[in-house]
């Protein structure tokens, strides 16, 4: 047997050091270094890093005492995971598609986008779990909580953009 | 931006950002501010008050002082303990068969943090307890830790041990009864109404203060008294003086702590907007793929460009393109 927490720690070492590691992958790729095998370690780094996300969220959620719904930071936590998983879903959706997309400097810009989402989230992870990280400076206390409209405004634009490019890929 | 916030980094020994509330032994909770070879002695004042009833199994108070918290401390996180003795290990207050109904933040541990404002060098930190079932002689103490300058070594001190001498009460004894738990927090805005719980009582009076306020004295109606409502975050006493056939016993001040409503939000809700924010991020990187590389731009756009020697006409369907490119 092992408790949610354990796992949890776990997890979040396995999800923050994939990540890392497409990041700085995505770095190289973004400043044009070591193509080949940037593609291929920032692709599949995240690749390694989505399958771990999930588990860590589900064994945060099952640690936390009262659940990300009654904390501000766990809020913000889950947030900004779930964008995480948008983000590397489609940029791996697009390399999977498009086989030269890794000389796009927006793709790999986006990619460290999503690295600095995960390592926010981690950094919250610390803030939570032990009052300090390296990201004092960031509010800890605000959270965005849409009303069910904007979720749906949001949800249908996503699917709208989603579609459409695959529309227009065939 | 990883290596720049790590290099920028201050390390620090202990946890400087705080341990939270808890119920720990001296030793575990500070297991770096109260190691000999790496803590120092705080140069804050600390002291513990006696109970203030001294009947076996019936609620009292105990109050650490603690003036004096020094300026140079960084974070200005003070956190006290509230123990039986320094032995470090099984101390806390529930081996000596004390429960604690409430603690200064509104729980019921027996070690608290709390931040203080810069403005702040004395502050005083209550417990309400109930008080052991067997008569005899007990000890409390109160111990404190935090960091200083850069948080750069874990100060630690504790109070003096003092003892004291619990007694059966007479049967008669005007009391709250073992089943009135007393609220310990509230919603600024709200009136509290409390119901007491009493035995061998025939006549109660109830008194109320703010932190540091004068005294003000509210009815009893059939049992229940109404607490007016908190305007900001903060902390209301109120205790009861019970009048009966044994002697009159005034109880502890019970503290009720006013806060802000806490942040909820329903669990459809939330995972509603993350999958709907997941979605909308999918949506936003896919967009990107029909950027093409900035290399080809550069090349078609280029006005000196030509296109290469076509061989034939120029079908509206297919050329053949000759040339090195």
């Amino acid at each position: 047997m092992i408790s949610s927490g354990t796992l949890h720690v776990i997890g979040t070492e396995l999800v923050v050091g994939t990540f890392v590691l497409s990041g700085i992958a995505f770095l190289m790729l973004f400043l044009q270094k070591g193509v080949y095998s940037s593609d291929i370690v920032a692709h599949w780094a995240l690749f390694a890093g989505l399958v771990f996300t999930p588990l860590a969220i589900f064994s945060g959620i099952s640690a936390s005492p009262n659940g990300p719904e009654g904390n501000v930071m766990l809020f913000n936590k889950f947030l900004l995971s779930c964008a995480a998983i948008g983000l590397s879903v489609g940029l791996l959706w697009n390399r999977y598609q498009n086989q030269s997309i890794h000389i796009n400097r927006v793709h790999a810009l986006l990619g460290m986008v999503t690295v600095c989402l995960i390592l926010i989230t981690a950094s919250f992870g610390g803030m939570y779990s032990r009052g300090e990280s390296l990201t004092p400076f960031l509010p800890k206390d605000v959270a965005f909580v849409f009303p069910a409209w904007a979720s749906v405004i949001l949800l249908i634009m996503g699917l709208i953009m989603a579609g459409k490019s695959a529309v227009e890929h065939r | 931006m990883l290596v720049i916030l790590t290099l920028f980094s201050q390390l620090s020994i202990a946890q400087p950002g705080g341990n939270g509330d808890g119920l720990r032994s001296g030793q575990c909770g500070g297991s770096c501010h109260a190691d000999a070879s790496q803590n120092a002695t705080s140069t804050a004042e600390i002291s513990i008050n006696t109970p203030s009833s001294t009947w076996a199994g019936l609620l009292t108070s105990v109050t650490i002082d603690v003036s004096d918290f020094p300026v140079d401390s960084e974070s200005r996180i003070l956190g006290v303990f509230l123990l039986i003795d320094n032995s470090g290990a099984q101390d806390r207050v529930m081996y000596d068969g004390w429960e604690i109904i409430s603690d200064p933040n509104g729980g019921v541990n027996n070690y608290v943090e709390t931040r203080l404002s810069s403005s702040t060098d004395t502050k005083q930190f209550t417990w309400i307890l109930k008080s052991p079932e067997t008569p005899g002689t007990y000890s409390l103490m109160g111990s404190i830790q935090h960091g200083g300058e850069g948080n750069q070594v874990p100060f630690h001190k504790n109070s003096e041990i003092i003892y004291f001498s619990l007694v059966s009460p007479p049967d008669n004894l005007p009391r709250l009864s073992e089943n009135f738990e007393p609220p310990t927090t509230r919603l600024i805005n709200e009136q509290t109404t409390i119901t007491l719980l009493t035995e061998d009582v025939n006549h109660t009076q109830i008194e109320w203060r703010l932190e540091g306020g004068q005294t003000q004295v509210v009815e009893v109606v059939n049992g229940s008294f109404t607490l007016p409502a908190a305007i900001n975050p903060g902390l209301i006493e109120w205790r009861a003086i019970l009048a009966g056939e044994g002697p009159n016993q005034t109880t502890p001040w019970f503290q009720l702590i006013a806060h802000e409503p806490l942040f909820s939000v329903a669990s459809s809700s939330m995972y509603f907007q993350g999958i709907a924010l997941l979605i909308f991020c999918i949506g936003i990187v896919r967009r990107v793929k029909n950027f093409e590389p900035r290399e080809k731009e550069t090349w078609i756009q280029d006005p000196n460009f030509a296109i290469p020697q076509v061989n034939g006409e120029m079908s509206e369907h297919s050329f053949e393109l000759r040339g090195d490119f």
